[in-house]
């Protein structure tokens, strides 16, 4: 027989606030364990849980561009556990009234686009963080805690079962992260933890309805485990189901080491955490007219704009998907092409050596600015400086600031282009490089290049490299 | 939750999810008080409660928010005050996974 994956995605966001969610303690990562803590995050008795108005905002945000139904009402609840990460023993969430149902993210699959629908999305607290004694959680020892990101605002978005494979996964959470990330909820890095992901996944006869039992696969810490992971754990499940055997409702570790998941303990019923409303906080009650503000404030979302961008600037649909990486790329990008015309060789700059130097730099692409950009294209194109001096002036731009047409100014940077200026600097190089011209008479195409380069080193760069050709090959 | 019908598993449940144990003697005693709850909820439950929505908050205060602004911390000598489970800037807690995995 054969079987469809059926897979649903539970997904954490941890909300870019200065300060905890219910707390004013830092949420900044990568402090000394247990430092930013107080008795409210620790889970002391006798203090109170205050709601950090941006979390809601964010949330807010996040809900609208998902567009979800935004209520007007929502409470908060206690989820009852037993588990270090949460010093109270149980964590404030949200259960029967969260703060959006529905909704649905749009997906460019390689098949064709679909729409993947939401369930719900809620706020609710980040857990401590356990690090565990020895190679993994199966084998540890004993665990260490550290409650820094106890208290972190985190958004839970939970996606219908309608994505069917691992790699429909990976994409569905690539699209979620440029999203989160562009409208500037959160910086939705994996590798931070600052996004994570568990998937719910089934198997049932390709031409059914019905949902068979469900694996929930955790330990997803990057895009390849998402898809590894759910491609291994469909080809388990249609295996057991193969040899008649049975699927248990169980939670899985995927351990990216040995590319296998592994099975940890069978699924405890939601029930199981005795959900009650959380007594330190009345509902949530939000006007609809501010719920309407914040809409105001979304900007165009990136789905919207990469296919605007490819319309009105030509671009492919790979360069359109890099430019609105960020909210702030694309922007560079679009007040750029205000002022300069030639958007072809714009974007080639842009995505070719602009985003290099900037990484290179460890610079943001906000703290630039396109006029700085234009100003040496500008000079490139009149021909003022040659192609290396461009690529190193765009270096000294991003580290400094500075710009262009003054750097050239001040360091004489300027292209040599002038025949008389040129013309000895060549008899110079033919006088001491025989061999070289020998070769070239010969035939030696390549012996050339090694001329111009002589020129180039002696001019540091400035040379126009096609007015050298011309004078070799009219000298030699 | 049935009356009187057994209160022993549901009682072995309860333990089990709050992480309590308790001795014999102490189980038929809370068995006793419990059953005694159950039978004062099943009363209460005969009250026809149909279209009038649950009390959770006595008092209509709307929720308060603070500004998302950084305070200061405590530091880390008062923050492991209260534990002996301390392994240097870690709360030290027993291993998670109790039970053997199974391999597959």
């Amino acid at each position: 027989m054969e079987y469809e994956a059926i897979i649903g995605l539970e997904i954490h966001v941890e909300l870019q606030t200065r300060s905890k969610i219910f707390c004013g303690c830092s949420t900044a990562f990568g402090a000394e364990p247990n430092t930013n803590c107080c008795p409210g995050c620790l889970g002391l008795p006798g203090t109170l849980p205050v709601l950090n108005r941006r979390a809601v905002e964010y949330a807010v945000l996040a809900a609208l561009a998902l567009n979800c139904q935004v209520q007007e009402k929502s409470v908060f609840a206690r989820k009852n556990y037993f588990y270090p990460d949460l010093p109270k023993a149980y964590q404030i969430s949200q259960d029967e009234q969260p703060l959006a149902w529905g909704g649905y993210l749009e997906i460019d699959f390689p098949e064709g686009s679909r729409r993947v629908n939401l369930e719900r999305v809620h706020l609710e607290e980040e857990a401590g963080k356990l690090i565990h004694a020895g190679d993994s959680i199966i084998s540890a020892a004993y665990s260490l805690v550290d409650y820094n990101r106890a208290g972190v605002p985190l958004l839970e978005i939970v996606t219908a079962p309608e994505l069917y494979s691992g790699r429909e996964a990976r994409l569905f959470l690539q699209e979620l992260r440029t999203l989160l990330r562009y409208i500037g909820v959160s910086d939705v890095k994996m590798e931070e933890g600052s996004l994570r992901c568990d998937a719910n996944i089934s198997l049932r006869p390709v031409g059914t309805k019905e949902l068979g039992t469900r694996a929930e696969v955790k330990n997803l810490n990057s895009f390849r485990a998402v898809e590894q992971a759910l491609n291994y754990e469909a080809e388990r499940q249609a295996m057991i189901l193969a040899r008649g055997g049975e699927i248990i409702q169980s939670t899985c570790h995927w351990d990216d080491s040995r590319k296998a998941t592994v099975v940890m303990r069978l699924k405890e019923g939601t029930a199981d955490y005795r959900y009650f409303p959380e007594p330190d906080l009345p509902p949530l009650i939000l006007e609809r007219s501010s719920i309407e503000a914040l809409k105001e404030r979304l900007p165009e979302l990136p789905r919207q704009r990469r296919r605007r961008l490819q319309e009105q600037y030509d671009l492919t649909a790979e360069e359109a998907a890099v430019m609105t990486d960020s909210c702030e790329m694309a922007d560079f990008f679009e007040k750029a092409a205000a002022s300069y015309p030639d958007y072809r060789n714009l974007v080639n700059w842009v995505l070719g050596d602009l985003i290099y130097q900037l990484r290179e730099a460890g610079k943001e692409v906000a703290q630039l600015s396109p006029a700085l950009l234009i100003e040496l294209l500008e000079l490139f194109d009149a021909g003022e400086i040659n192609r290396p001096v461009a690529k190193e002036l765009l270096a000294e731009m991003i580290r400094s600031g500075a710009s262009p047409r003054q750097m050239v100014r001040q360091r004489g940077l300027g292209k040599i282009s002038g025949r008389e200026e040129l013309a000895p600097l060549v008899e110079q190089v033919i006088a001491e490089n025989p061999d070289a011209v020998e070769n070239y008479r010969k035939g030696k195409k390549k012996a050339l290049a090694f001329l111009v380069g002589k020129v180039m080193a002696l001019t540091r760069g400035r040379a126009d490299p096609q007015e050298l050709n011309r004078l070799f090959e009219e000298k030699i | 939750m049935a009356v009187n019908q057994g209160i022993e598993e549901e009682l072995d449940e309860l333990c089990d999810l709050a992480c309590l144990y308790l001795s014999p003697a102490e189980k038929e005693q809370i068995a006793g008080q419990l059953n005694a709850i159950l039978r004062l909820v099943s009363q209460i439950q005969k009250v026809e409660t149909d279209g009038v929505e649950p009390t959770f908050y006595l008092a209509a205060r709307p929720v308060h928010f603070r500004k998302d602004q950084v305070e200061p911390s405590l530091h880390p000598d008062q923050v492991f005050r209260n534990t002996v489970h301390r392994s240097e800037c870690y709360f030290r807690v027993p291993r998670i996974a109790g039970d053997e995995p199974e391999k597959v």
